[in-house]
C-alpha cells in the first residue's frame, strides 16, 4: 500500500472542523436508539421478566456494543474503499447500495431476522443487536456522513490543515477521528435508548406501545432510500 | 397493507388486553360429516346492540368436503410486539385454519368485510406433507413465524410434531423440531415466551382418533400422557414429564398468560383407575419441570340402559375433560366435562390450590340438561373460549365427528352458547344468546380481535 493511497485514511480537517457531520452522526444515534425494534423495548421487557430494573441499563448497554460493532464494519469498509477508489466512485456505488437497500426495505419493511429468545445473557445481546442493526442497514445509513468526512483529494497527498483547531492531522491520528465519530454515534444511541427505557419503564408504561409505536420500519426505509439520494447526487454534482 | 400504528388489537401484555372492548363478531368453526355438505367457517354476531345478534350472519363454505374443522388461530397477535423480533404493523387479519381430516391448511381473510370472510389460499396436504407432517392441529402465532401442531407424520403415523409457516406468505418452512428426544405423539402445545420455554401434549397417532376412541388402546393405556418441555430456542426437546399411563389423553394446554409466571394447566380426559378427568398444573422445580394433578372430577355411575353402547360396559359417564381454558388475568380456569354435561370454573389464583366458584349443567350423555330458554342440549360443553375481558364465555358441543359419533349415537345437533361471568366468580348461561346450528355441529369459537387462548405477551 503506497503512502499515498494511505493518506485517503485520513479525515478532511476541514470537514471536521465543521460542525455538521457531527449533528448527522448524533441525530442518526438518536433515530436509531429510539427505534424500539433497535433495542430499547428489549431492555424494557428483560427488566420486567427479570424484575430486576438494573436490567434497563446493562442491557441497553450491551445493545449499545452490537450496535456498534454493526456501524463499525460498514464504517471500516467506506474508509478503506475511498483508500483504493476514487472518491466520486465510492459515493456513486454506496449511495447506488444506499438506495437498492432503501426501495427494498420499503416494499418489504416488515421484513424482519427470524430471532427466537427473550432469555438472553449479554452474548446474545451484543449478537441480536449486530444482528438487527446490520439488517436494517443502520450503518449504511450513516454513509453520506462518513464519506463527507473523508477527503476529496484521494490520491494527491497532501495533509492538510485543520482548520481553526490548529495542526497537522497525521496517518496515526486518524483512527482516532474515526473512532471518535464511531463512539460519537453509538454513545449518542445509547443514551437515547436508556431514555426512551427508563421513561418507558417508569413514567408512561405499556399501553404507550399501542399508539405510539409509529411504522418506523417505514421511515427508516424512507431515511434509506434519502441518504442514498443524497450521496448519489453528491457524488455527482460536487 | 402498511399499517402507520400497530395493530389496535395487539396489547404487550394479558392485563391490557382485559381492557379490550367487547367482541362483536365471533367465528365458529362447523362440520357437516357425512351429509356430502362441506364444513364451513361461520360468522356470529356477538353485538347485543346488533338487530342480527345471536344470528349466524355468513357461512363460508370449504371447498372440500369431509375437511374436518377443527381448531384455528389469527395470522398475527399480541406476540408481534415480542421484542425480540418485532412486527407490530402486521394485521391480525387471516385465519388460519386446518382440515384435520384432509390435512390442507386454509387461509381465511377476514377484510375488507369480517362478516364475509373469504379463502384466500390453500395449503395443500402435500406442502404439508413436505414440511414433515399431516393431520395439523393447533395453530399459534410465534414471535418468528406461525407455528402449527400436527398429529401425524408425513406418511400419516408417528410422529407428530410442529411445522412452521412463514407468517407473511404462509408457506410452510419445514419442521420445527431439530431434535425431538423420546416424543412421538402430539396434539396441543403453547410456551412460556419469557424463558424460551415450548411445552407439547399427547393424543394418539391418527388410525387411534380417526375411527373413534379405541377402547383397547384406553384400557392398554396406548393414549398420550406425557408433557413435554422444549428449548425454543435450540428447537429441542428438553424434558418429558409423564403425568402416569393412567392418565389418558393429556390434551389442552394452558400457560399462565403473564410471562413471569411460570405454570399452566392441562386436561386430561379420562383416568383408566376411576375414569375421572383431571387437571394437572405444571412447573419449575429447581431446574427441571414437574407435574402435579391439581382438580379431580369424577365419573358419575349410570344405568346401563341410558349409556351408549361404548359406554356400557364401563356402567358410569366418565366427565370426559376436552378443553380447558385460562382467563387472560390467569384467575378463573374454566373446565368442559363433555361427558357429563358440566362447565366447571375455578379460581386458580393459587395454581396448586384450585377453589371451584362455578358448575353449569347444559346436555350430557346422561343427564340431557336442556337449555335455560327451554331448548334441548345434545352433546355437552366442549370448546370453550374466554372474552378478553373475561366476562363471557363461548361454549360449542361438538367433539370430532367419529366420537361424536360414537358418544352421542342418537344424533348431536350443533350450538353456540354464550356463558356471563361474574367478575368475583360464578357464572350463568345467558338466556338471550343461543345459536342453534340444527345438523351441523360446531367446533372452535374465535373472537374477533382476540380472545383468551389465541395471544401471547411478552410483557408481564
Amino acid at each position: 500500500m503506497s503512502a499515498v493511497l494511505l493518506h485517503a485514511l485520513i479525515p478532511d480537517p476541514a470537514a471536521l472542523a465543521s460542525l455538521g457531520p457531527w449533528l448527522g452522526l448524533a441525530a442518526l444515534g438518536v433515530f436509531h436508539g429510539l427505534n424500539p425494534a433497535m433495542g430499547w423495548l428489549f431492555a424494557v421487557a428483560l427488566a420486567l421478566q427479570r424484575q430486576r430494573p438494573v436490567q434497563l441499563y446493562t442491557a441497553t448497554g450491551y445493545i449499545a456494543i452490537g450496535h456498534l460493532a454493526s456501524v463499525a464494519i460498514i464504517m471500516a469498509a467506506l474508509v478503506l474503499a475511498g483508500a483504493f477508489l476514487p472518491l466520486k466512485w465510492v459515493r456513486i456505488a454506496a449511495g447506488a447500495i444506499l438506495l437498492g437497500f432503501g426501495i427494498y426495505r420499503l416494499v418489504r419493511y416488515y421484513r424482519h431476522p427470524r430471532w427466537v429468545g427473550m432469555n438472553v445473557g449479554g452474548r446474545d445481546l451484543i449478537a441480536w443487536s449486530f444482528l438487527m442493526a446490520s439488517a436494517h442497514g443502520a450503518g449504511l445509513m450513516l454513509a453520506p456522513v462518513v464519506l463527507s468526512l473523508t477527503r476529496p483529494d484521494a490520491a494527491s497527498g497532501i495533509v492538510g490543515d485543520l482548520g481553526e483547531h490548529g495542526g497537522f492531522l497525521s496517518l496515526t491520528d486518524a483512527p482516532v477521528w474515526w473512532l471518535a465519530g464511531l463512539l460519537m454515534h453509538t454513545v449518542v444511541m445509547l443514551a437515547a435508548m436508556l431514555a426512551a427505557a427508563v421513561v418507558v419503564y417508569y413514567r408512561v408504561g405499556l399501553a404507550f406501545l399501542r399508539r405510539g409505536w409509529i411504522n418506523l420500519d417505514l421511515l427508516w426505509a424512507g431515511s434509506l432510500v434519502a441518504a442514498g439520494a443524497i450521496t448519489l447526487i453528491w457524488a455527482v454534482v460536487g | 397493507m402498511a399499517l402507520w400504528r400497530p395493530d389496535p388489537t395487539f396489547y404487550p401484555s394479558a392485563r391490557l388486553a382485559m381492557e379490550a372492548p367487547q367482541e362483536r363478531l365471533a367465528y365458529v368453526a362447523v362440520l357437516n360429516p357425512g351429509t356430502g355438505e362441506p364444513d364451513a367457517m361461520t360468522v356470529v354476531d356477538c353485538d347485543p346492540n346488533s338487530a342480527s345478534y345471536s344470528q349466524v350472519v355468513h357461512s363460508l363454505e370449504m371447498p372440500h368436503v369431509g375437511d374436518e374443522l377443527h381448531h384455528f388461530n389469527w395470522n398475527a397477535c399480541s406476540a408481534a410486539l415480542c421484542p425480540s423480533s418485532a412486527h407490530p404493523h402486521l394485521e391480525r387479519r387471516y385465519l388460519v385454519v386446518p382440515s384435520l381430516a384432509n390435512s390442507r391448511i386454509y387461509i381465511i381473510d377476514t377484510q375488507p368485510d369480517p362478516q364475509r370472510p373469504r379463502i384466500v389460499k390453500t395449503i395443500e396436504a402435500e406442502q404439508v406433507r413436505r414440511a414433515g407432517y399431516s393431520r395439523p392441529h393447533t395453530v399459534h402465532c410465534g414471535p418468528d413465524a406461525i407455528y402449527v401442531s400436527a398429529l401425524g407424520s408425513a406418511d400419516g403415523d408417528r410422529p407428530g410434531g410442529i411445522m412452521m409457516l412463514d407468517h407473511y406468505t404462509f408457506e410452510p418452512i419445514g419442521p420445527w423440531e431439530l431434535d425431538r428426544g423420546p416424543q412421538e405423539l402430539a396434539y396441543d402445545f403453547w410456551w412460556h415466551i419469557g424463558i424460551d420455554t415450548m411445552m407439547t401434549s399427547e393424543w394418539g397417532t391418527p388410525e387411534m382418533f380417526e375411527t373413534g376412541a379405541r377402547l383397547e388402546d384406553v384400557v392398554g393405556q396406548n393414549y398420550g400422557h406425557m408433557l413435554h418441555f422444549w428449548d425454543m430456542r435450540r428447537r429441542t426437546h428438553r424434558q418429558a414429564v409423564d403425568l402416569g399411563a393412567q392418565h389418558q389423553m393429556a390434551l389442552e394446554l394452558r400457560p399462565a398468560h403473564n410471562p413471569t409466571r411460570h405454570y399452566g394447566f392441562c386436561g386430561v380426559v379420562v383416568s383408566t383407575e376411576d375414569l375421572s378427568g383431571s387437571i394437572f398444573v405444571w412447573y419449575r422445580d429447581g431446574d427441571e419441570w414437574a407435574a402435579r394433578k391439581v382438580i379431580s372430577v369424577p365419573a358419575e355411575p349410570a344405568e346401563a340402559a341410558d349409556l351408549p353402547p361404548a359406554l356400557q360396559p364401563l356402567g358410569a359417564v366418565p366427565p370426559l375433560i376436552t378443553d380447558i381454558d385460562l382467563s387472560l388475568d390467569d384467575r378463573f380456569l374454566y373446565v368442559s366435562c363433555w361427558g357429563t354435561g358440566k362447565l366447571l370454573q375455578y379460581d386458580v389464583s393459587d395454581p396448586f390450590n384450585p377453589v371451584q366458584t362455578g358448575e353449569l349443567e347444559m346436555g350430557g350423555v346422561v343427564r340431557k340438561a336442556a337449555h335455560p330458554t327451554g331448548a334441548t342440549l345434545t352433546g355437552g360443553p366442549q370448546m370453550v373460549e374466554i372474552s378478553r375481558d373475561g366476562r363471557r364465555v363461548y361454549l360449542t358441543n361438538s367433539l370430532y365427528s367419529s366420537w361424536d359419533d360414537q358418544f352421542y349415537p342418537d344424533g348431536l345437533n350443533g350450538w353456540l352458547s354464550r356463558i356471563d361471568v361474574n367478575p368475583e366468580g360464578g357464572m350463568s348461561v345467558n338466556e338471550d344468546f343461543f345459536v342453534d346450528y340444527g345438523k351441523t355441529r360446531t367446533h372452535q369459537v374465535r373472537l374477533q380481535g382476540g380472545d383468551a387462548s389465541s395471544d401471547t405477551y411478552c410483557f408481564p
